[in-house]
């Protein structure tokens, strides 16, 4: 075997490995990461609520 | 740059400016962000009856909060004004979790419930509340479809006392034409809900022609009987016609009957009727004497003949948190 193709077996075997272990790494469960919280809320914001009024929803 | 929300299953990929599919998780800059933290659009003080729970200290009241959005679509749902609603066109009051627990502490209140919409979709602030709250002597109480991944599902039910998880029906193809979801991950969660301890009460909304045959009701009470535990209370609630649902009926009196019978025939303990005034699917009895135990109508708690837990007949314990 040469040289030169020496290093072309080389390479592509270490391109295999690096392709099979990304697919792996894809297919990995990941770490739930919360979310951050924003600043401002988009909406309106109210005043204090009545803890005494009826709840119209169901639940 | 894009990023991908591993809360629930849907597992949206968001594009930056955009949020997921319950619109309250965005993407700002490449990070995900939760727009609802310490906004509920609604606080209630409702009966722990209501959620409902039967076998979770009865007769008291639940502080009850809701932000708006939801993971699922249901196409019966009840609150739809505020579970499909975009946030920047709803109105909230601002509450961070140490001022929601102070308010349930100052007013006495012996839990907090999640519910209304659903807390997967506002689950930092549930679970930063829960946890205080757990600090505090507060219970906290989930009532949700536990459409949600196993490891912030796993993180939460650490600080989860109690819960009552919708198990909408028992078909794949019902959970995807009607809910826009998949059933997998909801049994998954109600068994991983189980195992963690939680005092787990199941409701089961059945709607006329989409969920309401006895073999599927049979076939859900049977799986449930198999990996929750015959104890597990089980609530068949009535539909009634609401938001792209309104050319069904509401379901009759009978069907709930045959759901209880079907259920009792299968071994389960605890089968109650919800949404409708019914006498006997309302109480709770002694599954070994048979001999009533709580008498309720509607919301109210007419009596209570537990005595630490247990029948004051025959001694059986039933299941439950009840102090």
């Amino acid at each position: 075997m040469t040289r030169r193709k020496f290093f072309t077996v080389l390479a592509n075997g270490a391109t295999v490995v690096v392709f099979g272990m990304w697919q792996l790494a894809k297919k990995a469960p990941r770490k739930f990461v919360r979310a951050i919280t924003l600043d401002k809320y988009p909406g309106r914001v109210k005043a204090s609520p009545n803890l005494k009024e009826d709840c119209k929803w169901s639940g | 740059m894009k990023v991908q929300c591993e809360l629930c299953p849907k597992a949206c990929v968001i594009q930056p400016g955009q949020s997921g599919e319950c619109r309250v998780r965005i993407n700002i800059d490449g990070v995900l962000r939760t727009v609802v933290y310490a906004y509920p659009c609604s606080i209630h003080a409702d009966p722990v009856e209501k959620k409902p729970l039967f076998h979770f200290l009865p007769g008291t009241r639940i502080l009850s909060i809701a932000t708006v959005g939801c993971n699922l679509h249901c196409k019966n749902c009840q609150n739809w004004e505020i579970s499909q609603a975009n946030p920047e066109q709803s109105q909230a009051y601002f509450y961070p979790p140490d001022k929601l627990v102070a308010a349930a502490v100052e007013y006495g209140f012996p839990s907090i419930a999640y519910t209304y919409t659903d807390p997967v979709v506002y689950y930092e602030y549930t679970y930063d509340t829960a946890k205080l709250a757990r600090a505090q002597n507060i219970r906290t109480v989930l009532v949700t479809a536990a459409y949600i991944s196993k490891e912030p599902w796993r993180r939460l039910l650490e600080f989860v006392d109690a819960a009552n998880i919708d198990l909408k029906g028992i078909t794949d193809d019902f959970y995807r034409r009607v809910c826009s979801g998949t059933l997998k991950p909801v049994q998954q969660a109600l068994v991983l809900a189980k195992a963690a301890g939680i005092m787990v009460e199941v409701t089961n909304l059945i709607i006329p022609t989409l969920n309401d045959k006895p073999e599927h009701i049979r076939q859900l009470v049977q799986w449930v009987r198999r990996n929750l535990g015959s104890e597990t209370p089980v609530h068949f609630s009535r539909f009634s016609p609401r938001y792209k649902m309104r050319h069904l009926p509401p379901t009759s009196a009978r069907t709930l009957e045959l759901a209880r019978e079907i259920a009792m025939s299968e071994g389960m303990q605890y089968i109650y009727i919800g949404n409708i005034q019914s006498k006997e699917g309302q109480n709770t009895y002694c599954p070994a004497c048979k001999k009533l135990l709580i008498e309720r109508i509607g919301y109210t708690v007419l009596q209570n003949r537990l005595a630490e837990g247990c029948c004051p007949d025959c001694g059986t314990q039933i299941y439950g948190v009840w102090k």
